[in-house]
């Protein structure tokens, strides 16, 4: 039987150094790719048209997001010690992911609000719809593999394979639908649920974190 | 000689430890199943009745998505050499008397051979289909030997050179995502999609659609643009040898400077 | 706080035996945790830790049971961790890093913090050094920060892995005072190859061959498992089988070696035992004294 754990330990975050701390540990590389994609592809087509403008920002923008992603659920180096701490790994971990999830919805409406504007996209709802969908598609496989490999490379080659299938494979076999959006949405939440699992799991992440 | 040896040396225990690691294998296997159901799916390809055409196209639909698969997990392999996770290891290897490019090229070759078994697994099997259905078992086997050593070989070199390179200039998830948009800017990208000036069916791109086009019967929009120019001429053989060379020595190219990189910042 | 093992196994994939069976009982103050590298000593400390499970038995920390999700919670809650290698963030300063663990360790006052990050980089002697980054440290100086996190929130429970590894002589001493300055009800456990730093800050010792506790009481006891068996032989005699050498020393006249031996050979000088002649008398009994623990 366990005893009552004593009071005055208990952690209430003071949230806002927290999240200075997090939004460093989620890396300003990461944090960088994704703005720096952002504004590289509004840059590019607001200079040069394409009636693909709303397709094309739906599509690069989750895939530098699931990459940023890979790289904060995969790059934790002082792994051990985070086991050991009582704020548990898997909520410092979605700290950090809400940091970059939080920067990724700000640069994306950032970017479809500036090619709206300027006449680029048409339905900016759509658009921020399909990107969603496809980063949360990504943001689960991410996670996913992160949590099975222990390190950031693998997973970056998962998401830019799952990246491709969506493009190639959903969105084709579900022409013209929301169906392609929202099976998108379900598998990257349904691998979220099931990473997360295996985040409650610290002998797992040690084993993957040494393998 | 000594070099040779710890070139070797490099390549055998690099490789040994890809192959144990999960990383790779994570990386390949979802990439390699991808382009085998596109592959299977799709007219262009799976559809094709020229056994020899077949494994050409078979070849760069694997090279499309394998190649930049492999150069994102593989990513980090230079910047390793210099910041190795692994305290002091950086050092004991610098301490080594052998070339550091050497030492540099085996990092890589290594783990490549191991990522590419997959690929190179499909594709044998897509040999074995070809030669069953109709092919003659000779053209069929060198056609996948040509396939393995002109397209898939040389598109994952300098996939996974310009990726290392690139980890010594910039954040690693940067390089990631650039390696990303170089490679098919450099193999797929449709002007029509994004009127910037391409690499796409040049005797540059490291897709492959030369040695496809002029040795395995691939069609030749594969190769070159219309109308032909400078640089995207019609696939004749030297065409395709000299854009197999091209590709190659851009590869070499992209070592010999992450290694002037990497003495720079040693 | 007491911590009670019963029966601790751990097997790991392809059956590969780290701990069996491994019965003990540690009370408040410092325990050295011996055993030669394979013997089980990071598993135990990582079970313990409540990074790993065991396979079989039982552990209690503070009467908390680490079989439980809650148990293993409520033990992180006064946890103070050093992992064998442990890889600073190379971005953050050694006060940046320090004072995201403390965040981290549920310490949320931010003067607190900064007055347990200020004391503890003094503690550690890199006060002069808060504001440099953790990437430009000596490995000395990591090691230095690591120890000074592991004290973070004052914790009731302290494991160090190999704490002095890579420490110099004088940090070294510093880190000795710095636990035994402890005090309290604190039960700290300290594994080490550095049998110094166990004879002079540990009244209690553990040693674990081949995942099984071979020995657990106090540390003169450890000494006394070499007491009449250590002498000092000129190295031209011929040692028997079942002499142990300890060290050699070389004088002006000859080298000299220290031995444990329970037939010394002609000429050999009995001396007092340190631990580490205890340590060896205890491995050449095949782990077996007077004090071991069950």
């Amino acid at each position: 039987m366990n005893l009552p754990v004593p009071l005055g330990y208990l952690p209430h975050m003071d949230l806002g150094s927290m999240a200075g701390h997090e939004m460093r540990r989620c890396g300003m590389p990461a944090l960088a790719v994704l703005t720096g994609t952002a504004v590289a592809l509004g840059v590019v087509l607001v200079v040069l048209p394409s009636s693909w403008a709303g397709w094309l920002v739906a599509s690069a923008l989750p895939l530098a997001f699931g990459m940023a992603a890979a790289m904060v659920a995969g790059g934790e180096d002082a792994l051990e010690l985070h086991l050991t701490l009582p704020t548990p790994y898997p909520r410092t971990l979605r700290r950090r992911l809400a940091v970059l999830v939080g920067v990724a919805a700000v640069v994306l409406a950032a970017v479809v609000g500036v090619l709206s504007a300027s006449g680029r996209v048409h339905d900016p709802v759509q658009v921020l719809v399909d990107a969603g969908s496809v980063a949360i598609l990504l943001l689960g496989t991410a996670v996913y593999a992160a949590v099975g490999s222990g390190s950031p490379g693998a997973p970056s080659a998962v998401v830019l394979t799952a990246w491709l299938a969506k493009l190639l494979v959903l969105d084709g076999a579900l022409r013209g639908s929301g169906t392609a959006a929202v099976v998108a949405a379900g598998a990257g939440l349904a691998l979220l649920l099931v990473a997360g699992r295996r985040l409650e799991d610290s002998e797992h992440l040690m084993r993957a974190a040494v393998a | 000689m000594a070099g040779m040896t710890a070139l070797a040396g490099t390549v055998v225990h690099e490789a040994r430890m890809a192959q144990r690691g999960r990383v790779l294998w994570l990386a390949m296997v979802p990439a390699v199943l991808l382009s085998f159901v596109l592959g299977l799916g799709s007219p262009v390809v799976g559809g094709l009745t020229d056994p020899v055409a077949r494994i050409g196209a078979w070849a760069m639909l694997l090279t499309t998505f394998c190649a930049p698969a492999l150069a994102v997990a593989l990513a980090d392999r230079f910047s390793r050499l210099l910041h190795s996770r692994r305290p002091g290891l950086a050092e004991l290897l610098e301490s080594t008397p052998g070339s550091g490019t050497l030492r540099m090229i085996g990092t890589l070759a290594g783990p490549l051979a191991v990522g590419l078994s997959p690929v190179a697994v499909v594709l044998a099997a897509v040999c074995v289909a070809a030669a069953v259905t109709g092919g003659a078992a000779g053209p069929v086997l060198g056609a996948g030997l040509v396939a393995l050593g002109t397209i898939v070989v040389p598109g994952a070199l300098v996939a996974t050179t310009i990726a290392a390179l690139l980890t010594l200039l910039v954040p690693v998830a940067a390089a990631r995502v650039v390696v990303v948009a170089l490679w098919f800017w450099s193999t797929h990208l449709n002007t029509e999609l994004l009127a910037v000036p391409t690499l796409a069916r040049t005797l540059f791109s490291p897709l492959g659609g030369y040695p496809a086009a002029a040795w395995l019967h691939a069609s030749p929009s594969w190769a070159s643009g219309s109308p032909p120019g400078i640089l995207s001429p019609p696939p004749t053989t030297p065409a395709a040898l000299l854009s197999v060379a091209l590709v190659l020595g851009a590869a070499a190219a992209f070592v010999a400077t992450a290694r002037a990189v990497a003495g720079l910042r040693a | 706080m007491q911590i009670t093992i019963e029966g601790l196994g751990k097997t790991y994939g392809k059956g590969r035996r780290a701990l069996d069976g491994v019965d003990l009982r540690l009370d408040s103050g410092m325990t050295g945790l011996l055993g030669a590298n394979g013997a089980g000593k990071t598993t135990l400390m990582r079970i313990l830790a409540g990074v790993l499970r065991p396979t079989a038995g039982r552990v209690l920390v503070g009467g908390h049971d680490l079989a439980t999700s809650a148990g293993r919670i409520a033990v992180k809650r006064m946890l103070g961790y050093l992992p064998q290698e442990l890889a600073v963030y190379p971005d953050l300063t050694a006060a940046e890093f320090l004072d995201y663990i403390a965040l981290l360790k549920g310490i949320d006052d931010r003067q607190a913090r900064r007055r347990q990050v200020e004391h503890l980089l003094g503690q550690v002697g890199l006060a002069d050094d808060a504001n440099r980054r953790a990437g430009t440290f000596s490995a000395g100086m990591r090691r230095r920060l690591g120890i000074a996190q592991t004290l973070l929130g004052d914790p009731r429970l302290i494991i160090v892995d190999e704490p002095t590894a890579g420490l110099d002589p004088q940090e070294r001493m510093r880190f000795r005072a710095l636990l035994a300055g402890l005090g309290g009800d604190r039960t700290v456990i300290l594994s080490t190859h550095i049998l110094d730093d166990v004879a002079q800050s540990c009244p209690r010792v553990a040693v674990l061959t081949a995942g099984r506790l071979v020995f657990a009481g106090t540390t003169e006891g450890l000494v006394g498992a070499a007491a009449g068996r250590t002498f000092v032989v000129d190295s031209r005699v011929p040692l028997g089988r079942d002499d142990v050498l300890v060290n050699a020393t070389a004088f002006a006249d000859g080298t000299r070696v220290r031995i444990v031996s329970t037939g010394p050979p002609p000429g050999a000088r009995p001396v007092p035992p340190t631990l580490e002649d205890g340590y060896v008398a205890l491995l050449q009994d095949g782990g077996v004294t007077a004090e071991v623990a069950r």
